[in-house]
């Protein structure tokens, strides 16, 4: 099929298909870099080992310069390739070590010769990770709803936080030199005698080692350009690296005078920050805003031609291309196809609504277009002011069937960090975080989306069952009646009501664990360097550095939730056609007993479901939502009065993939679900049941409380490709995405066009589909390294036609 | 209060007229248009649907049907429409909804309320309400009064009709109308009469005084295989059309999606081994059309 956006240069093309053709490998550098520096650094503070531990990376770490590549730095010694950080976690790697081929989904490869490397260094980080600190945190309730898996908390111990955009527009304005120099101006005013002004100096310290670290791996770089030059028999690119020389010499230590250097600068930061943690999301901010005064001057100037910034920009893609992450198995169903979430944010509007459009925004959308990969990840801020043509080129990119971008709308966002207490200068100037989730660039914490996982079915069956919990057969806490005995739906309601006030605190706790784990083993201080005011506060982010932070937490299932409620009551209490007995042994015997079937298909047809425009359920679900909005708003995080605005947590539905596994280990559900099914993802509704097309699933959703739910409010929809064939069914579509996000204030939505068809031929023939690529949650990834039962939840949802 | 039987509300209809529109499909037809996609819209009245796929073969509607029009031979279910006396008693004991009643009785303000639902989407998109069928004329006095409170509450209002009315009762509607699709099956009355048991006559003759009073109006010709998909038929319909001063014609390519229909409602259906068409299957006939001066598009 013709590209709408063109196809790349013959170099752009060569460079992506080398990198399809990759094989995801594990690389061992960082791990033993790590494990050396801290070996030499045994009696220093843990932040200084860690600083040490990248500049020993940087420093020793293979570096290479793709063939015909224009930009420079590697995250590991083959692209594609996962590094190791074994001081998250070492347990599960070493494990998993022989499985990595074999797994189901997101293989990835490691030679012999490596997973010895891995043995020998293992014994070191025992009992030293951060994982091994922050299960010792856990208090002993807390970490039982951890070990059932009822609250998912893996990612936040075994890995770094992520989920930021950092402040490159000041990074490009002042250069890694300029943040040097204030840094080395705030240490000179310290007073060693003060205990407080003490602490500061090792934050400071770090900075300055890793800024000087960074600018050394550029000028490494510097130094290999000139050597390739040197025996470069092809004058253009001869031409070419001494050019990448000079531009490595400059960033990013000094301000970017060109778009080049601002695009070079931005990599090496993107890349660098990657190595310092494996934190994933952490996503670029609002690129075609703080990178457009480049673009605008080179081109104005006649120093740059459009098309080498599209190749410019594209170099820089393929790049964030080959940024890699490896997850324990249990952890990667969570975030299926290894996604790194590297989000890309365009569009929106500048103060007083002006749209923010730009030519480099059209140009971002081409070069993302044209390339078709599932990194960066692509989102577009919507608001009343966009112009139809860019919108028009959104959709053509829908089209592509590779699920970018996906739209964030400012008619809801922008109230919704007012609403927290975010100076309206700073709303107006949010981007998007990881998959659909928002943040303030360069203003706020790490983790601004929780990976927290609360299984809202699990826990709704805990409490029916009377404090046990289905799946383990574990006792949690004590309930004084058991759903058999119900005789109201006000007695489920208030079970609902307890269950919500005994699991908060516990999942608050569990963030609260990670959190002082994260702040004491693992401080990452070149990406604090980088958000202010970090350096002002000489505090690290988990110290409280940030202007804003607040943590937004994930329930998982609230599709399920509000359609097993509207099924309790309507079917039980209400229309008396089962009694709660019968109900319970259906669900208990996964609807196999006596009847069973019969009283499954009642709750699957004649009970309504969420997603259908009804009242009855929709307010239900949404009610429901807001017992755990109302309560999780009582808590704080670990950086509340130590500095930032906010310091507390907001909830969220950016289930990413967790609905596939938080359903494999549950029970059937009162909402006809059977055992083991995945659960609805983010706040779209269970599969197929959304009979009343797309507008009905835009009013089921607007109906939640949106204005609280700053974590997000994820919306799948999947369209078959037919719908946009015509011109005309483009244009109706844009007008619908803009009276869901004008008039029912919808926070998000994005797009799976690709028809059932094409993927139940995928799975038969992967070869064939190498790059066929799908939205998953907030995200895209390539069909094939999913897992068969993730792919089957992404052939099950409701397909609209147009 | 006057009730229609109205079979389907479908929201998000894009090719029913401008903007997102709602579709209110109603039940009952004049004509038996062989090929017809909604076989269960004929009647107006209400039916019974079977689903093989949906059903168990668990026989609970055999044990409720006290007339036998329910029996389960070699374990697959037979229904005789002739016993059936509609008491419908077999669909509730259904448990899988492989039974179903086609057809649900609404009051105006019933139907308003679920029109309303989707209000922001037509009034961004200048959508608004299509009636459908079946033939959405054939419950006259239901129609006039949903389609005079609609314009009442200022939707705007599209019909998809056969045109197969009285003068006197099309006369009665047209105010309320803002556009009107009228098919044309076939130029010629006998053809016509053949596969959709009944002459043309009346339909080209209310298509004439309607293009006279200057209502928006298109005609739309379904393409259906063995039957009007020629280049003659195009040529007939371009002679046609231009001498009742049509302007704007869709043609809109045979489908199948009504296969299953005439299977889970027992009846026999002629075109079950002919191939759904595209767009480039018509284009012939388009360009045809095109050349007698006729605005023309392929699908609605």
């Amino acid at each position: 099929m013709e590209n709408y956006f063109g196809t790349p240069s013959p170099r752009i093309a060569k460079m992506r298909e080398e990198l399809l053709d990759t094989k995801p490998q594990v690389c061992v550098e960082r791990a033993i870099y790590t494990t050396e520096a801290y070996k030499q650094h045994k009696d220093k503070m843990k932040i200084l080992q860690r600083a040490y531990a990248v500049e020993n990376t940087l420093k020793k770490m293979t570096i290479f310069i793709e063939d015909g590549g224009l930009l420079a730095g590697n995250q590991a010694s083959v692209n594609r390739a996962a590094p190791i950080f074994p001081e998250y976690a070492i347990d599960w790697v070493v494990e998993e070590l022989d499985l990595w081929e074999k797994r189901d989904g997101d293989a990835f490869y490691i030679s012999e010769e490596n997973k010895q490397v891995i043995r020998d260094i293992a014994p070191f980080w025992e009992g030293r990770t951060l994982k091994d600190k922050g299960l010792a945190l856990m208090p002993p309730l807390a970490r039982k709803c951890y070990d059932l898996g009822i609250i998912k908390v893996e990612g936040n111990i075994t890995a770094g936080d992520g989920h930021l955009a950092v402040n490159y527009e000041k990074l490009l304005k002042e250069g890694l030199g300029g943040i040097r120099k204030e840094t080395e101006e705030a240490k000179a005013k310290l007073h060693y005698s003060d205990y407080n002004d003490l602490k500061k100096v090792y934050f400071y310290d770090a900075v300055l080692i890793l800024i000087d670290a960074s600018i050394a791996f550029a000028h490494r770089y510097a130094a290999l350009a000139r050597e390739q030059a040197a025996s470069c028999t092809d004058p253009k690119r001869k031409e070419e690296l001494l050019r990448l020389a000079e531009v490595c010499m400059r960033v990013p230590e000094y301000p970017a005078e060109s778009f080049y250097e601002a695009v070079q600068s931005v990599w090496f930061l993107q890349l660098i920050l990657q190595i310092e943690s494996n934190g994933h999301s952490l996503s670029f901010g609002r690129f075609d805003q703080f990178m457009y005064p480049y673009y605008k001057k080179d081109i104005e100037s006649g120093a740059m031609t459009e098309d080498e910034a599209l190749e410019l920009l594209e170099n820089l893609w393929l790049k964030t291309f080959t940024i890699n992450k490896i997850r324990s198995n249990s952890h990667t169903k969570f975030s299926a196809g290894s996604p790194l979430y590297q989000n890309v944010c365009i569009g929106g509007q500048l103060a007083g609504g002006v749209d923010a459009v730009n030519p480099l925004s059209f140009l971002v959308l081409k070069s993302i277009g044209q390339l078709k990969l599932t990194q960066p990840n692509l989102s577009v801020r919507y608001h009343k002011g966009i112009s139809d043509e860019f919108m028009y080129d959104c959709i053509q990119m829908i089209k592509l069937g590779f699920g970018m971008p996906s739209f964030n709308s400012d008619e809801i966002i922008i109230d919704q960090f007012i609403d927290k207490g975010v100076a309206p200068e700073d709303a107006v100037n949010y981007s998007s975080i990881g998959c659909i989730e928002v943040s303030i660039p360069g203003k706020f914490g790490l983790r601004c989306s929780g990976m927290n996982f609360l299984n809202f079915p699990r826990i709704l069956m805990i409490t029916l069952n009377q404090g046990v919990d289905v799946t383990s057969g574990e006792k949690i806490y004590d309930v004084p009646m058991h759903f058999r005995d119900m005789t109201s739906f006000e007695q489920v309601w208030q079970a609902w009501v307890d269950t919500v006030k005994f699991f908060t605190p516990i999942s608050v706790t569990l963030d609260n664990c990670a959190d002082y784990a994260l702040e004491m083993e693992t401080p990452d201080s070149l990406c604090s360097a980088l958000v202010d005011d970090c350096i002002k506060r000489g505090k690290h982010l988990k110290e409280g550095g940030a202007i804003y932070d607040f943590i937004g937490p994930l329930q998982v299932g609230i599709a399920n939730l509000g359609d097993s409620l509207a099924a309790i009551k309507k079917l039980v209490f209400e229309e008396k056609r089962i009694t709660p007995g019968e109900l319970w042994d259906a669900l208990m015997s996964n609807f196999e007993n006596e009847g069973g079937w019969r009283i499954q298909q009642m709750l699957l047809h004649d009970a309504p479901k969420y997603g259908n425009d009804d009242d009855y359920v929709d307010k239900l679900t949404a009610d429901a939502y807001q017992v755990f909005i109302d309560e999780i708003a009582k808590y704080h995080n670990t950086r509340y009065g130590r500095g930032p605005i906010g310091g507390g947590y907001f909830p969220g539905t950016s289930s990413i993939s967790a609905n596939v596994p938080q359903g494999a280990n549950l029970c059937a559900t009162p909402d006809g679900r059977k055992k083991g099914e995945p659960l609805a993802e983010g706040c779209s509704p269970t599969h197929s049941v959304d009979t009343h097309g797309p507008t009905a699933v835009f009013k089921s959703v607007s109906k939640l409380p949106t204005l609280k739910l700053n974590g997000g409010v994820l919306l799948n929809q999947k369209l078959n490709p037919s719908s946009l064939q015509q011109e005309r069914d483009i244009r109706k579509l844009i007008l619908m995405l803009r009276t869901f996000f004008d008039d029912l204030k919808g926070y998000h939505v994005q797009y799976n066009v690709v028809d059932k068809e094409t993927l139940l031929d995928a799975q038969k023939h992967p070869e064939a589909h190498r790059d066929l690529i799908v939205r998953v949650a907030g995200y895209s990834a390539f069909f094939n390294v999913l897992s068969t039962e993730t792919q089957n939840d992404i052939i099950a949802r409701t397909e609209h036609v147009l | 209060m006057t009730k229609g039987l109205v079979f389907n509300i479908q929201r998000f209809s894009i090719h029913d007229g401008p903007g997102i529109r709602t579709t209110v499909f109603l039940k009952g037809c004049p004509l038996r248009c062989r090929w017809c996609a909604n076989p269960e819209s004929n009647q107006a009245e209400m039916e019974i649907l079977h689903t093989p796929a949906e059903c168990v073969s668990c026989r609970s509607c055999e044990a409720v049907c006290r007339y036998g029009a329910i029996r389960f031979q070699n374990g697959s279910f037979h229904y005789d429409a002739s016993l059936c006396t509609h008491c419908f008693s077999c669909v509730g004991a259904c448990p899988t909804h492989a039974l179903a009643v086609e057809g649900s009785w609404y009051t105006v303000s019933e139907l308003m309320e679920e029109i309303r639902k989707d209000d922001p989407f037509y009034k961004k998109t200048g959508g608004g309400v299509t009636l459908s069928g079946g033939e959405p004329l054939f419950q006259e006095e239901f129609t006039k009064e949903l389609l005079e409170e609609l314009k009442k509450q200022g939707y705007h209002t599209n019909i998809e009709t056969t045109g197969y009315t009285s003068r006197e009762y099309l006369e009665s509607v047209v105010p309320f109308l803002d556009l009107i699709y009228m098919d044309l099956k076939h130029p010629d009355s006998g053809e016509h009469l053949k596969k959709t048991g009944v002459p043309n006559d009346r339909i080209i003759s209310n298509m004439e005084w309607l293009l006279k009073q200057k209502v928006p109006l298109v005609v739309r010709i379904p393409v259906i295989p063995r039957f009007n998909h020629s280049r003659e038929t195009a040529r007939s319909y371009g002679e046609l059309l231009t001498k009742i001063h049509a302007r704007e014609v869709h043609l809109l390519p045979f489908h199948q999606f009504g296969m299953g229909k005439w299977k889970a409602l027992g009846l026999k259906y002629d075109y079950e081994n002919d191939k759904t068409m595209h767009e480039e299957d018509v284009r012939e006939m388009a360009d045809i059309l095109k050349g007698y001066g006729l605005k023309v598009q392929i699908n609605g």
